[in-house]
């Protein structure tokens, strides 16, 4: 058994030692293997580095078109009034509760979203049954815009917390089911077959190739629910709020304060790209089979 | 030459001991599978086809693309349903796989977040073995297996680093692992190069030969199933009917030298011009029903 394995390998060895060059060649290929790898990663580096400076010419650009006043900075704000409105913001005491209540709002409404959407996904995605219970209810909320529900909501729970709870749950809550759903039936047919005709249960079914399987469509389905939350704390907060991010972007808004508003837009985008960087990194763990 | 007694097709591995099950016996009469189209309604793929497989022996399939080798394979399987007539092993008639069976897919069918270990103890674990007691015994079955299909050094690899022969020889040692009374396999060395198909035939004909199993294996390669076989199948086009069983009366164990002896090559011959006949009666078909 071991010798002919030996002469597998040996196959493959024998033609790469056939062309094995001189060693002052593979001194020079090793230097130049050694270039193409630098600057391979010198390649890697140069995008994000003109994204960098792209952004950092548009704010110095933003920055000197307020300072000379070639644009309104009263309409237009500038990168430096909006650090102003920043320290204000922070001095005043205001900034600390208010991004607490966002989020809380939202790590709550979007943690039950998981806890929810992913298992009842699963279930839905799995047994006839269930489904045909559910994915009457799901279609319906899938096909308003859950904003529309905030009148109703209101009446029934007021304008607390727990409005924008229910409001950022009912956002992300539907993209996940529906992401976790998709996921359970794209099973691939040429696996299943493999699997039946060494005998595996359906659980077993279930278990080695449906929840595998599924795990990206989760995966995007947590990254849309996540849009759809930071969408609900601020539009809920703008509507029926008296505190939170939201607010003070709504309040900043009607007093004329631009400033304030771009803070309080640059503070929410800083909190999706946080959120979106850490779901980047959950998706490199369940994923390191997957090579680009 | 005469009819070859069971001791002297054995090669000299017949002692090993290796042997842990007893080939199957397999009667397949007047089986007829239909597949349903969604555009073309039912669709006949194989007709009538009754073919007896003796216990131990190796029986290649050839026949031109589209004529129901692989329907034929997963009828055997109990994968596919059967609109007439019976499949029965040892007597009893298969309606569903059973543990005495395992398939080389002719897609390797590889789960892609499971390592080539997993991969290969895929089938064991289905089928409840490796646990226990036999987890030390199940991993040294799985190692060796591994080692047998030369992919030693790649147990920790997922299937997106392997080329697509290496998927293919994951496959087969999948299948291998689970010690089957038959093994069934689908161009199992369709995507190799000539040197490892040949060695992987040798290594095929050594398990087969120490371990008493009964072996259907398709093939395009006609050398490859007149070296293997005991008896080649000649299918005819689609819908699949079978031509011709040809006995390849040649003495084991057989050194590849043999692909250039005279019995080898008018044995060749014969195959060769019957699939010939076959592809063009299938085109001349094709052509009457497109004119139609
Ligand atoms: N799941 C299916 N649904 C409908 N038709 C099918 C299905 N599988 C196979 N067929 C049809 O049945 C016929 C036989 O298919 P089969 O896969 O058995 O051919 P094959 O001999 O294995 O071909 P190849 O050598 O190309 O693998 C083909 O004409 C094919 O179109
Ligand atoms: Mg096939």
């Amino acid at each position: 058994m071991a010798s002919n394995v030996q002469s597998v390998d040996d196959a493959s060895s024998v033609s790469a030692a056939e062309a094995g060059p001189p060693r002052s060649r593979r001194a020079a290929d090793a230097a130049a293997a050694k270039r193409r790898s630098r600057n391979r990663k010198l390649k890697k580096m140069i995008w994000p580095l003109v994204s960098t400076l792209s952004v950092v010419v548009f704010l110095g650009a933003w920055q000197i078109a307020a300072s000379t006043e070639a644009v309104n900075p009263l309409f237009t704000s500038s990168p430096s009034r909006a650090v102003e409105a920043f320290r204000d913001l922070v001095d005043r005491g205001e900034l600390w509760p208010n991004l607490w209540i966002s989020a809380q709002e939202f790590l709550i409404g979007f943690g039950l979203a998981v806890v929810v959407g992913i298992p009842l996904g699963i279930l839905i995605g799995w047994y006839r049954p269930v489904e045909a219970v559910f994915s009457p209810f799901v279609t319906f909320m899938n096909s308003i815009p859950r904003i529309a529900l905030l009148p109703l909501l209101i009446i029934w729970i007021g304008i607390g917390v727990p409005l924008k709870i229910t409001i950022v749950f009912l956002g992300a809550v539907i993209a996940i089911l529906i992401n976790t759903i998709a996921g359970m039936k794209a099973l691939d047919q040429q696996l299943l077959t493999m699997a039946r005709s060494f005998k595996a249960s359906d659980f077993q079914i279930f278990r080695t190739i449906a929840l595998p399987g599924s795990v990206p469509f989760i995966l995007s389905g947590l990254r849309f629910g996540l849009g759809h939350s930071l969408v609900g704390v601020v539009v809920g907060e703008m509507f029926a709020s008296n505190q939170g991010i939201g607010h003070i972007i709504a309040v900043a808004g009607n007093t004329f304060q631009t400033d304030l508003v771009f803070v309080g837009v640059v503070i929410i985008a800083s909190f999706g790209l946080l959120f979106t960087w850490l779901l980047a990194r959950l998706e490199q763990r369940f994923e390191s089979w997957r090579k680009p | 030459m005469g009819i070859p007694t069971k001791n002297s097709r054995r090669g000299p591995s017949d002692t090993d001991g290796q042997a842990s099950s007893t080939g199957a016996h397999v009667s397949i009469k007047g089986v007829s599978v239909e597949y349903e189209t969604a555009r073309s309604g039912v669709k006949a793929a194989l007709k009538d086809v009754s073919l007896e497989i003796e216990a131990g022996e190796f029986v290649c399939v050839v026949g031109t693309s589209g004529c129901g080798k692989t329907t034929l394979l997963k009828a055997i399987d109990g994968l596919v349903p059967i609109s007439s007539g019976t499949v029965e092993l040892d007597g009893k008639k298969v309606t569903k796989p059973g543990k005495s069976r395992s398939v080389v897919f002719q897609a390797a069918s590889l789960l892609p977040w499971r390592t080539v270990v997993g991969n290969v103890r895929y089938g064991l674990e289905m089928q409840g073995r490796g646990r226990g007691k036999a987890k030390d015994d199940t991993a040294r079955t799985v190692e060796s297996l591994i080692e047998l299909v030369g992919l030693k050094g790649f147990e920790h690899a997922y299937p997106s680093e392997l080329s697509g022969g290496m998927q293919q020889r994951v496959n087969l040692a999948r299948a291998l692992a689970c010690d089957p009374q038959m093994l069934l396999l689908d161009e199992p060395f369709a995507a190799l190069d000539a040197q490892t198909r040949e060695i992987m035939q040798g290594e095929l004909v050594k398990i087969w030969g120490a371990s008493n199993k009964t072996a259907l294996f398709i093939t395009h390669q006609i050398d490859e199933a007149i070296y293997l076989a005991d008896k080649v199948v000649v299918m005819t086009a689609r819908p699949g009917r079978i031509r011709e069983v040809i006995k390849i009366d040649l003495p084991r164990p057989r050194p590849l030298q043999i692909k250039r002896d005279p019995e080898f090559v008018a044995y060749l011959d014969q195959v060769w011009t019957m699939i010939e006949e076959e592809g063009r009666l299938a085109a001349m078909r094709d052509r009457g029903v497109a004119q139609h």
